[in-house]
């Protein structure tokens, strides 16, 4: 039952008319104070835990002087701070969590985890239990930030990377006899630069690689393309002469030459072929290139950075959310440390950080030396300087049905469409029917 | 109705042992002498209660649940779901996939149980008697045990890649002339993780082995020798049958091994379980269907897991009987 109006989302079931059956999510009973559909009110008090994904090595100084001064704020708040590594098991710690109704009281999602904990009722409503909440937010990403269904926010946006950038090796294009001040401008562009690589680089380089994981669906929003209808119930992506023409190109530049067979399937970090100078064409997250400046400086002085919107004509944005979880035993008190954490005041600590290549999600955090000064020169100036141009437009367009059981159904039909095992029209048709049922049988 | 016995006439025995009455069985009585004067009745229970309890929690309880499971449309989040009766093992009978999965699954452990049955106790043999440095060799044979199979796994990646080690050597030799693609085609895919599995097994069967070894008694390799029988018919009619029982063991954990393999297919053919999902296995597929929060069918999930569990049972089965007959 959706419950657009109560305080959780997605699946959680609401209190009875009668009061006798209790709000639950998933098997977790819901206080009153979550499920009814009045704002939080009340002085923050107990103990919540706070839990981030891969932060504590590198910025524990600036989380430990955040929770001091919050429970300096607060004095009846303790707030316990952990830190999930951040791997492959993420998401299923996090379930694990839930099924047993332990999830940390504030915590940093990922969209797709916002998206199944929401689906069940694991997300406290924001709009309804602070409704004149949001407006410091950067508005084309807050008002983005809906799941499919609803008009409410469960999450809130913290810092963000962009998809619209493309950064290459200027060496090696030219080498193979591109322009690295004419860059593609389209992805159709970009696969017909990369035949030119394989036809000139003599094998001892390639144009990206090969696994279409990395490229879907962006690709396909890059282009403008229809990979799901609006309300997203059904896929579309094989109707699209436009994903059929890719698909199609996809597989010739691998027929001939253009891309690391190996990484068909493999999941290679793009960014240490990169780094080590095997592909022309690196990750699209500018981010990346503080690794690349790290490993290989060689590489990294070579780098180009250039948009890549295609027909889309904006870049759409990903990034870090903050949750709090229904199952709260302290709702007020976290609501509280989400908004301290993400108030453009510790938002702008956090990104002034040099290490930090994200962007935050509050408009007055964008206004900072970092974020206006692109005078050094570098890959990485670059790339911020496009990016705080792009981030104006930028808009969340998280397909969030594109499960990671629908990814990797879809991936492998297109797999064995670029092996050349199956013809692309059919591999399309089968990717799109599997994700459509995929998507049926979740309910 | 007590029946005489000769333990009866021994001073201090006959009164210790009481008979069941009619049945004429032996019922050990409580002692009532050294550290079982000061034992209550309840201190076994007590030793074994916590070995119990982690069985019962982590072993039964789940097992329990998945065959439960196995007939709900549960998911991952959403707690128990509805009964759906047989419905999900219909599916399995018409889905593509599993089948796909379970084939690869057998072909990796009628591949790999062979080899690992046999080369450890050929490197057990190698490394079996004392000579001086022998410790080094046993050490290295044994390290790919204690390495992280993630780790290994990637080291394995770049080995086997288009510009790894490997091919570049092939090519150097001139044995191939286009780079061997042992990662993007499947069969090879699927090689390349069975090679890897058992490089990384086999020390730690080397280890049974050695221990094997041992309990062969030095007066065999001695008759068979005055018999004439060389390095090889000492081995094949020797040790083969001295070993025969760790054979059958080692047999029976490899295959469980085997069909358990998840690492080495994730590592080595990515997300997908290789090119078209083409090498995945059955923990892969489980992975694949049940575990994703948001589309994912715990109850269909749990149905392969008890297929799994048959076809584990099967080949273990299998094993025993085959070892049965040959020790008869």
């Amino acid at each position: 039952m959706l419950l657009a109006g109560c305080g959780v989302g997605g699946g959680g079931n609401s209190a009875s008319a009668d009061g006798d059956s209790p709000a639950m999510a998933g098997r977790c009973e819901l206080s009153e104070e979550v499920a009814n559909d009045q704002p939080l009110s009340g002085e923050p008090s107990g103990t919540i835990t706070f839990q981030t994904t891969a932060l504590k090595q590198s910025f524990s100084p600036y989380f430990e002087s955040l929770i001091a001064a919050f429970e300096e704020k607060y004095p009846d708040v303790t707030v316990e701070w952990q830190d999930d590594p951040g791997d492959a098991e993420f998401t299923q710690r996090l379930v694990t969590d839930a099924q047993a109704c332990d999830l940390p009281d504030v915590v940093n999602l990922n969209q797709t985890t916002a998206y199944a904990l929401y689906r069940e009722g694991f997300l406290l409503n924001v709009s309804t239990k602070a409704p004149d909440y949001g407006d410091e937010f950067i508005p084309s990403i807050w008002d983005s930030l809906v799941f499919p269904g609803s008009e409410d926010h469960y999450v809130m946006p913290w810092y963000w990377g962009l998809t619209g950038l493309q950064t290459f090796n200027t060496e090696l294009m030219s080498q193979v006899g591109l322009d690295p001040a004419s860059p593609p401008k389209s992805v159709m562009e970009q696969f017909d630069m990369a035949a030119t690589v394989a036809e000139n680089s003599g094998g001892d380089f390639y144009a990206f690689a090969a696994n279409p994981a990395q490229r879907v669906p962006s690709d396909w929003q890059l282009m403008d393309a229809e990979v799901i209808n609006e309300d997203e119930t059904e896929f579309t992506f094989a109707d699209d002469p436009k994903i059929l023409e890719w698909l199609e190109k996809y597989a010739e530049v691998y027929a001939a030459g253009a891309l690391p067979r190996d990484t068909l399937s493999s999941d290679v970090d793009v960014t240490q072929l990169y780094s080590a100078g095997d592909v022309v064409w690196g990750s699209t997250n500018a981010s990346f290139l503080r690794y690349v400046q790290e490993t290989n400086p060689a590489t990294y002085k070579v780098t180009g950075v250039a948009p890549l919107l295609d027909e889309r004509g904006t870049a759409f944005q990903d990034g870090q959310l903050i949750g709090i979880p229904s199952t709260s035993d302290n709702p007020v008190a976290a609501l509280a440390f989400a908004q301290f954490l993400l108030s453009p005041e510790w938002q702008t600590t956090f990104v002034e950080d040099e290490r930090i290549s994200n962007f935050p999600s509050t408009s007055e955090s964008l206004d900072i030396p970092k974020f206006s000064d692109f005078s050094g020169g570098t890959p990485l100036d670059r790339a911020n300087e496009i990016s705080v141009e792009l981030a104006t437009d930028a808009s969340n367009t998280f397909i969030y049905n594109w499960s990671d059981a629908v990814n990797s159904a879809v991936v492998s039909e297109l797999q064995l469409a670029i092996a050349g095992d199956k013809p692309a029209a059919e591999a399309l048709q089968d990717a799109e029917d599997a994700a459509n049922e995929i998507l049926a049988n979740q309910g | 109705m007590t029946t005489t016995s000769s333990v009866e006439q021994v001073p201090g025995v006959a009164h210790r042992l009481a008979r069941s009455e009619g049945t004429g069985r032996v019922r050990r009585p409580r002692s009532t002498a050294g550290a079982g004067m000061y034992r209550p009745w309840w201190m076994p229970v007590l030793w074994i209660a916590p070995t119990v309890i982690v069985i019962a929690a982590f072993g039964v309880f789940p097992f329990l649940n998945t065959i439960a499971l196995s007939f709900t449309n549960a998911t991952p989040l959403g707690g128990g779901g509805d009964w759906v009766g047989f419905a999900n093992y219909e599916r399995l009978l018409t889905d593509d996939n599993f089948w796909r999965a379970t084939r690869n699954s057998i072909v990796y452990a009628l591949v790999a149980v062979p080899l690992l049955v046999v080369l450890p106790l050929m490197m057990a043999q190698l490394v079996y008697k004392y000579l001086p440095g022998i410790g080094f060799f046993r050490t290295a044979f044994y390290a790919p045990v204690v390495a992280s199979m993630v780790a290994v796994a990637l080291v394995w990646q770049n080995l086997l890649n288009e510009r790894g080690p490997i091919n570049t050597a092939l090519d150097r030799f001139g044995v191939v002339d286009s780079p061997v693609p042992f990662l993007s085609n499947p069969t090879l895919l699927l090689l390349s993780a069975i090679a890897l599995t058992v490089w990384k097994g086999l020390g730690w069967y080397m280890i049974f082995y050695l221990a094997a070894l041992a309990n062969v008694p030095r007066e065999l390799y001695e008759a068979a020798e005055l018999d004439g029988a060389g390095t090889v018919r000492q081995f094949i009619h020797v040790t083969v049958p001295g070993v025969r029982l760790t054979m059958l063991l080692i047999a029976i954990m490899s295959g469980i091994g085997s069909l358990r393999v998840f690492t080495e297919i994730y590592v080595l053919g990515g997300a997908t379980g290789g090119p078209g999902g083409q090498v995945q296995t059955l923990p892969f597929y489980i992975r694949d269907t049940a575990l994703d929060p948001i589309a994912g069918n715990a109850g269909y999930g749990a149905a392969v897991s008890v297929a799994l569990f048959l076809l584990t049972i099967g080949l273990a089965v299998m094993s025993h009987k085959f070892g049965a007959k040959e020790e008869s």
